[in-house]
């Protein structure tokens, strides 16, 4: 196991040398001047130029990026144009609503895809099984931002039951209310992920019911629900982990609109005000955190997997 | 000997082509009774045909206001209603489909071609192979619709860049595939024969690898396809996607979602537009992969 987690950690620094570079790169994609386009049309060309001085624009791309490299891995992320604080204490500021939105997605997909999973694969064919699968494909063919809009249009607009917008904190406001702001958005961006968990739930388990054991234990007389809930279930969990974990990130990431939909105050709404006011180290910044996340989640994933499932890290 | 004379012998060319249409009929039949992806595809090409009839079909021009009909809810002149300048909402969603549809497909057929050379040069050449799979690693590791909004922020909102954009997010998946498949398909003996016989690399990989693993890359971009839609209707609706006024489903989204009090045609029309043609390609994606894949067969 120690071999494994040596040889994972190395294969992870070609990708995270790569991420760097691409993120260190954003700000240079821009069409002429960044230092221009950051300060807009009106700016004079004294405040460009001290701003090229301040971003270190004027040294050659290499050294540019060491530096910034360099000043990362101090926890340097750069600052942003329009707030004094640092942006390690920006970035975890913002951190809690989007973790709290991604978790209540995450639970709620988790809620709804994994039994019905199960019972379309114990019901494999039947109606059911069709009536869930159409409801996976709807699911992972709904956008999350739309799904949002019609929530928003049908309980916040037409009935009026939740609130259209906005954030409730847990420890000023209570959970009562934090959830009450949390549903329609956890709801809009878990769904799409919730058709994915489901579809590997049911081929997860459908593999597992089809394999020799399953028939040893029902030629032995189990009940058919002890079989799916004692034998089955188990063995089709490893796939369904790492859903979950690619699950994670996916949310992670559509946060970003949702957040923006629901006027939630995450990293995500960080994110598109940053783009809006042309701050690019903020948006680099954002880009390179969440990425580190998601490289670390992987990981974690990964050894995970490598515990549970020892022909994983034999056969690395 | 009558039965010979009434019936020629075929040549092999004859022969040949008659085998192939046979195979290829028999295909058309395996396909047809694939009816998921036969309701996919059709959902896909209607799709199309609106996107590309646009300005047949639509009633008025996308960018004519008459701001004294703003925000119409729908009746028999504007079905769909009108939106806040009095533009139709009908003819914005159908020239919506043109800008989104048109979008989808370029990124498409651009992650196909990047994604395909990718593959294939890494699966041909050991010294390639661990840059550009490392390289599609790291990109694949920032996630895709933050990476897409960093580069629109950088590069600027428009049409084309949005296609710069998600081709660069989209084609490492294609790539891996690709990859995949051409590291089975190399060790085939045909293509040592064609070694043997002196073919050059440029023209075994284009002409006999290529062909050959097109299937499974066309099922991964008939996703790329749909997931495409769906990031540049939420670049869109971020507004950083297709600048306005040119109408994109995902900025008519945007539009609407600051009337929603007022006017719910402005979300659902065009919302029920994006995720039909995003449903239509992820049913006729799934029903492309069953088909193709011998183990459901």
């Amino acid at each position: 196991m120690r071999k494994y987690i040596l040889k994972r950690l190395l294969s992870m620094i070609p990708a995270v040398f790569v991420v760097s570079v691409v993120i260190f790169l954003i700000i240079h994609l821009t069409p002429g001047d960044p230092a221009a386009v950051m300060l807009g049309d009106q700016a004079d060309p004294e405040a460009i130029a001290a701003l090229r001085e301040a971003l270190g624009l004027n040294d050659p791309l290499p050294v540019q990026y060491l530096r910034w490299l360099g000043g990362v891995l101090q926890g340097d992320l750069g600052q942003s144009l329009y707030s004094d604080e640092s942006m390690i204490s920006m970035l975890l500021s913002h951190l809690g609503p989007t973790l709290s939105l991604t978790v209540f997605a995450l639970a709620i997909s988790l809620i709804a895809a994994v039994p019905l999973g199960i019972l379309a694969a114990r019901k494999r064919g039947a109606l059911a099984d069709n009536a869930i699968s159409v409801f996976s494909m709807i699911g992972i063919s709904m956008p999350s931002f739309l799904l949002g809009l019609l929530l928003m249009l049908v309980f916040a607009v037409t009935l009026r039951w939740l609130p259209a917008a906005g954030y409730k904190t847990l420890a000023e406001d209570g959970m009562a209310e934090h959830l009450r702001y949390l549903v329609m958005p956890s709801i809009a961006l878990g769904f799409m992920e919730a058709g994915l968990i489901l579809r590997m739930t049911r081929s997860s388990m459908l593999e597992v019911l089809g394999s020799d054991y399953i028939r040893m234990a029902k030629a032995k007389g189990e009940k058919s629900l002890a079989i799916t809930c004692k034998h089955a279930f188990k063995n089709a969990l490893i796939p369904i982990v790492t859903t979950v974990g690619q699950t994670f990130m996916g949310l992670l990431s559509g946060a970003t609109v949702v957040e923006s939909i629901f006027n939630i105050p995450g990293i995500g709404k960080m994110t598109i005000t940053a783009v809006q006011q042309r701050d690019y180290e903020v948006v680099q910044a954002v880009v390179l955190f969440v990425s580190m996340i998601n490289i670390v989640v992987c990981l974690v994933i990964d050894l995970i997997y490598a515990a549970i499932d020892p022909r994983v890290r034999l056969s690395a | 000997m009558e039965m010979v004379k009434e019936r020629p012998l075929e040549t092999l060319q004859e022969a040949g082509r008659r085998l192939r249409q046979e195979q290829r009929a028999l295909t058309r039949r395996r396909f047809f009774k694939n009816r998921l992806a036969v309701l996919g595809g059709a959902i896909t090409i209607l799709m199309l045909l609106i996107a590309i009839l646009a300005p047949v079909l639509s009633p008025y021009g996308p960018y004519d206001m008459v701001v004294a009909d703003r925000l119409q809810a729908p009746s028999a002149a504007h079905p769909f209603g009108t939106d806040s300048y009095g533009r139709d909402v009908l003819t914005r969603v159908l020239y919506g489909a043109r800008v989104s549809m048109s979008i989808g497909a370029a990124v498409a057929a651009g992650a196909l071609i990047v994604g395909m050379a990718v593959g294939m040069l890494a699966s041909y050449y050991k010294v390639l192979d661990n840059v550009l799979m490392r390289v599609c690693d790291g990109l694949s590791a920032i996630p895709s619709s933050l990476l897409a909004i960093a580069f629109m922020a950088a590069l600027g909102a428009s049409e084309q860049n949005v296609i710069i954009s998600l081709v660069t997010v989209s084609f490492p998946a294609v790539a891996r595939v690709a990859r995949g498949a051409a590291m089975v398909v190399k060790e085939q003996t045909y293509v040592e024969a064609m070694r043997a016989a002196g073919a050059g690399s440029g023209r075994i990989l284009l002409w006999h690898i290529a062909p050959n693993i097109l299937s499974p890359v066309i099922v991964q971009v008939s996703f790329v396809f749909a997931s495409s839609i769906i990031t540049e209707a939420a670049l869109s609706f971020l507004g950083v996607g297709v600048p306005v006024p040119d109408p994109s489903w995902g900025n008519i989204l945007n539009e609407g979602k600051d009337v929603i009090y007022s006017a719910w045609w402005m979300i659902l029309f065009p919302g029920l537009f994006t995720a039909l043609a995003v449903l239509g390609l992820n049913i006729f994606g799934d029903g492309l992969r069953d088909f193709l894949d011998p183990h459901t067969n």
